[in-house]
Order: C-alpha cells, then sequence, then structure tokens
C-alpha cells in the first residue's frame, strides 16, 4: 500500500518534470558562499597547523644554533662568497647570451655545416653534466701543459702555461658560460622562431636591411618570448654556481662548507645558504616581472 | 585627400615608369612567372586578376625585389631592379642597395603585418625615422596627417591587436605611404578582411588612386578592378593571357580563360554587380 502510493507519486514527479521544458528548469548552481567560506577555512586552518608544526620542529632542535644562522648570515666570509657567487653568476650569463645567440643563429643558419655544428655544440654541451665539465676544465693542464694561439703543426705562436691562464674561476666562468650558451641558444631559437615571419617580410618591404630588421622588429618581438624562459634559466645558472665548490672557487656554498668544515654546524651553514639563495631568487623572479611588463607591449589585454 | 601632386598624373604616352620584359621564374620544374610582359604609367591604377596560383602575388613580389626571377628585366623608376650599373656593368644589388629600392616601392599585403610591439602610431613613423632618417617630429607630424587621412586620426596610440582588420590594414596603408613611395603595391589587400570590412579599405585606395598614385593592384575584387582600375592584366599559370582598359576586359573578354574565370567571379555576385558583363 504503501509503496504502491510512493510509485504513483513518484510517476507523478516524473511526469511533472517531463512537463517542464527543459531551458526552464533549474539548474545546480556553484556552491553557495557560506559553505565555500567554511570549506576553505578548514583547509587554511590544516595548513597552518602543519605549517607550525614544522616550523616549532625546526625551531626547537636544539642542533638549530640560531644564534649561528644570525651570525654567519651577514659574516664577511659570507658576504664575501655571495659577491663570487653573483659575479660568476652575472659573468656567465653574459658569456651565455653572446654565445647562445650565436648558437641560435647558427642553427637557424640555412648552410648546413654551420648548421651541423651547432647542432654538435648542443648535442655536446647539453649530454655533459656541469659538474664533469668544470671538472674538466679544471684539470685541463694536465692534458694541455700549454695553451695559446699559433700555426698548427709548428713552434710559431703564442703560449702559456694551462694552469696559469685557466685559475679555478676562469675555468669555471668557461666551463658554465659555456654550459649556458648551449641552454640560452636554445631558448633564443624558440623565441626568434615566434616571431611571425610577416612581420620580418613587413620589415624588409619597408626598407630595412637584414640587420636592421633583425635590431628593430624580430629582437623586440623575441624578447617577448624568451623573458619567461630565461629567467627559468638565470635561476637555475645562480643555483648552479654552488657546483664550483668542487674546486675550491671561493663562492657563497664554499664559504659555507669551509665554515662547516670547521665547527660542524652543518645545517644551520647550509640554512644560511639557503637563504640567500632564496633572497636572490627573489630579487631575479622580480626583475623577471618587470621585463616582462616591459616587453609586454602589444599584447591583446 | 591629396596623396600627391596633380602633376604627377598620367600622360598617356610618357614612357611607362614600370616596366616588365619577359620574366621567367621557376619553382623547380613549376614555371610560376613565364615570360611576363607588363607596363604600369605613372599615375596609373594597374590591375591583375586571375585565378590562385597563376603568379600575380609572386608577380608583385619581383617588382619591388622580395623575390628575384631567374630571367629577364624589371624597370622601375629608371630603376633596373636587381641591379646597379658601375663601371658601365650591372653589377647585382648589395643588402643595402636592395634595402634602398625598396624603401621608394610602397607594399601593402595580404596579411596585414603591422609590427605588432609597436602602436600605430609608430609604425608609421617606423620607416621615415629609421630608414630615410627623418626626424622624429617631422615624422611625426606626417605620420599625424597620413593616419588622419585614412580614418584613424584617433587611434594614434592603439596597438594593432586592438584594431578591426580594416582599421589595421589602412594603418598599413598609411605606413607604407609615410615613405613618399613612387609606386604602391597591393597584393589582394582585402581578401583576409571580413566582408563588411573590405568597403572601407578600397574606399582608401580609391581615394589614393584619383590623387594620382601610381598602383599595381592584384585583387579579386572585380568591382574595384572595374571601376578604379585603368587597364586590367589577366594572368593564367604564369603569363598574361590578356591585358587592356578595364572596361574592355570586363565587357568583351577576348580569351575563353578570362571569360571562365569573370564568370566564376561573378557566379553568386548580386545582379548589380554583373550590370555590364551580361
Amino acid at each position: 500500500m504503501q509503496r504502491g502510493l510512493g510509485l504513483t507519486q513518484l510517476t507523478l514527479d516524473i511526469a511533472e518534470h517531463n512537463a517542464v521544458p527543459l531551458e526552464d528548469r533549474p539548474v545546480e548552481r556553484p556552491r553557495s558562499g557560506h559553505r565555500h567560506l567554511v570549506r576553505n577555512g578548514l583547509v587554511w586552518a590544516a595548513a597552518v597547523l602543519v605549517a607550525a608544526y614544522a616550523a616549532s620542529v625546526v625551531a626547537t632542535n636544539p642542533a638549530m644554533r640560531w644564534d649561528s644562522i644570525g651570525k654567519f648570515l651577514t659574516a664577511p666570509i659570507i658576504l664575501s662568497g655571495l659577491v663570487t657567487t653573483l659575479l660568476i653568476t652575472f659573468l656567465s650569463a653574459v658569456i651565455g647570451l653572446a654565445g647562445g645567440l650565436v648558437i641560435a643563429l647558427m642553427r637557424m643558419s640555412s648552410n648546413p655545416l654551420i648548421k651541423t655544428i651547432a647542432v654538435g655544440y648542443l648535442g655536446l654541451f647539453r649530454a655533459v653534466p656541469l659538474l664533469v665539465q668544470i671538472l674538466i676544465w679544471y684539470n685541463l693542464g694536465t692534458f694541455f701543459p700549454e695553451l695559446g694561439f699559433g700555426i698548427p703543426f709548428t713552434d710559431i705562436g703564442l703560449y702559456g702555461d694551462t694552469n696559469v691562464l685557466l685559475s679555478p674561476l676562469v675555468a669555471c666562468l668557461i666551463a658554465i658560460g659555456l654550459n649556458q650558451a648551449a641552454y640560452m641558444g636554445e631558448i633564443i631559437r624558440g623565441g626568434l622562431l615566434s616571431v611571425q615571419p610577416g612581420q620580418v617580410e613587413a620589415a624588409i618591404a619597408l626598407g630595412m636591411t637584414r640587420a636592421k630588421a633583425f635590431r628593430r622588429v624580430i629582437a623586440p618581438q623575441a624578447a617577448k618570448s624568451i623573458i619567461p624562459p630565461l629567467g627559468n634559466d638565470m635561476i637555475n645558472l645562480l643555483k648552479a654556481t654552488s657546483l664550483v665548490s668542487v674546486v675550491g672557487v671561493g663562492d657563497l656554498m664554499t664559504r659555507a662548507q669551509g665554515i662547516y668544515a670547521s665547527n660542524y654546524q652543518v645545517i644551520p651553514l647550509l640554512i644560511v645558504a639557503s637563504i640567500w639563495y632564496l633572497a636572490l631568487t627573489i630579487v631575479f623572479t622580480f626583475v623577471q616581472g618587470l621585463l616582462e611588463r616591459r616587453f609586454a607591449a602589444g599584447v591583446a589585454r | 585627400m591629396n596623396f600627391s601632386p596633380p602633376e604627377l598624373r598620367a600622360a598617356a604616352d610618357a614612357p611607362a615608369l614600370i616596366r616588365v620584359r619577359n620574366v621567367t621564374k621557376r619553382y623547380g620544374a613549376n614555371r610560376v612567372l613565364d615570360g611576363v610582359n607588363l607596363d604600369v604609367r605613372q599615375g596609373e591604377v594597374r590591375c591583375i586578376i586571375g585565378p590562385s596560383g597563376s603568379g600575380k602575388s609572386t608577380l608583385l613580389r619581383c617588382l619591388n625585389a622580395l623575390t628575384d626571377f631567374d630571367s629577364g628585366a624589371i624597370v622601375l623608376d629608371e630603376t633596373r631592379v636587381g641591379y646597379t650599373e658601375r663601371n658601365g656593368v650591372l653589377k647585382p644589388w648589395t643588402g643595402r642597395e636592395a634595402a634602398a629600392f625598396r624603401s621608394r616601392v610602397g607594399l601593402v599585403s595580404q596579411h596585414v603585418n603591422l609590427f605588432s610591439h609597436r602602436t600605430v602610431l609608430e609604425n608609421v613613423i617606423e620607416g621615415p625615422v629609421q630608414v630615410l632618417g627623418a626626424s622624429r617630429v617631422s615624422a611625426v607630424r606626417s605620420a599625424t596627417d597620413l593616419l588622419s587621412r585614412v580614418g584613424l586620426a584617433d587611434k594614434h596610440d592603439s596597438y594593432p591587436s586592438q584594431l578591426s582588420g580594416g582599421q589595421q590594414q589602412r594603418a598599413a596603408i598609411a605606413r607604407a605611404l609615410a615613405m613618399n613611395p613612387r609606386v604602391m603595391l597591393f597584393d589582394e589587400a582585402t581578401s583576409a578582411l571580413d566582408p563588411e570590412l573590405v568597403g572601407e579599405v578600397l574606399g582608401v585606395m580609391q581615394a589614393l588612386a584619383s590623387d594620382g598614385m601610381t598602383m599595381v593592384v592584384v585583387t579579386h575584387e572585380m568591382r574595384f578592378a572595374e571601376e578604379a582600375g585603368d587597364r586590367i592584366a589577366v594572368m593564367d599559370a604564369g603569363r598574361i593571357i590578356e591585358d587592356g582598359p578595364a572596361s574592355e576586359v570586363f565587357a568583351r573578354p577576348r580569351q575563353p580563360r578570362t571569360a571562365e574565370f569573370l564568370k566564376d567571379h561573378f557566379r553568386f555576385a548580386p545582379a548589380e554587380g554583373r550590370r555590364s558583363h551580361a
């Protein structure tokens, strides 16, 4: 009886429901603001709790030595390491950008020989780990005791002692710079490919030489799509400079290692280094944002 | 509108400003241009029509040396395209010479290629300042004038992406005119536009024509060719198959291929557009 009535009711409901045209039936709207807030609040509370617990575990750890972190963060020796890190980053970025532009243009050349050279360069320098490349350049003196310019197969020319010419810093700059050139080359090539061929043709048709068209039209437009991956690459480069600690160039990482080797406060000094790498990365990201805005002109907004 | 002084207007018996002689161009075995001859007089609107792939655009691009050709000769404004005479010998152009030549020929192409990273005004002054070495102040002054003539006085600071296709194409015309070209080349300037935007661009072209600008117009707009064109060349398979005054070519095509092409073109045209070719 009960069941029968329910069934009739259901049938009636369905009949009534079907009588409403599809376009007039109510739809479920996205969750109302109230419930949304509660759910969001719960997620936030959980996140804060986890973060607070993690922080308390780290902060109250007796091995943490907050006093030494504070002391070493601005210690002259750490700051001089920071300057060296920035110097290596800046100079390898310059070598990388210049080399990368050459590699990108060679890679896009219609001359098969030039193109092959660029492809070979990319293959080699991207395949060998940067750490290995740094060690090779650093130890080059054991392989070629003398380096210089001269006429092949003769003794005529200018030569110098490899170990003098390739100081640890120079060896690192060459290693990181050439490695950067490979990655930068692909980034720049990607940017150049993103410029529509019609833009170049318009510049040529206007009477610009190829060089002027590159400067006035291709480069500024390519810059727009180069900047995001470039920013990525710069941050990678900054952190990759810590690899030079294997050959004892006095960068931030080398300095931190040097200190904890004598006072055994390993984690605090690694945190000091981390804080500086984090700070520099924040600065780099900020600069990337500025550049992106600078070159955003003409993007549909 | 007054884009060029009236004394430059056509004189039918003057030597042609552009002379194309037996020009041939191949891509592999394919003859894109197969012995083309064409004259364009000073102040004339010379339309080139014909089916897709007949070589119209290639011919136009040969005229401003954007494309080279295999044999034959083109003379534009008493310059042998592609060569400079040195010690009585015609030597191939350097990149700089080619660029200098192109600065004297305006090109408006099908795909609007305003520099996307520059505003409309910057687009128009780019050529005069960067190529001709004009001062920024005087370039801005003449650009302002040109932009108001093409109806874009209020769009100076807009970026191309903020304009409609028709506005972009009118800005492109202003950019080409800013170079004070001897000749304007139009390569299907309206065929990438939405139908309702075609008229405003053709209007600017028509005004330019009535001011006496020498124009070579590759187009699919038969009514424009008929009304604004002085002489029409019909191309097919790399050859010019018919060449004559606009009125004759449309009213009494001599070649069956021309008649067929025109018939295909007017098949869906409104009756009014067909009035004289029945």
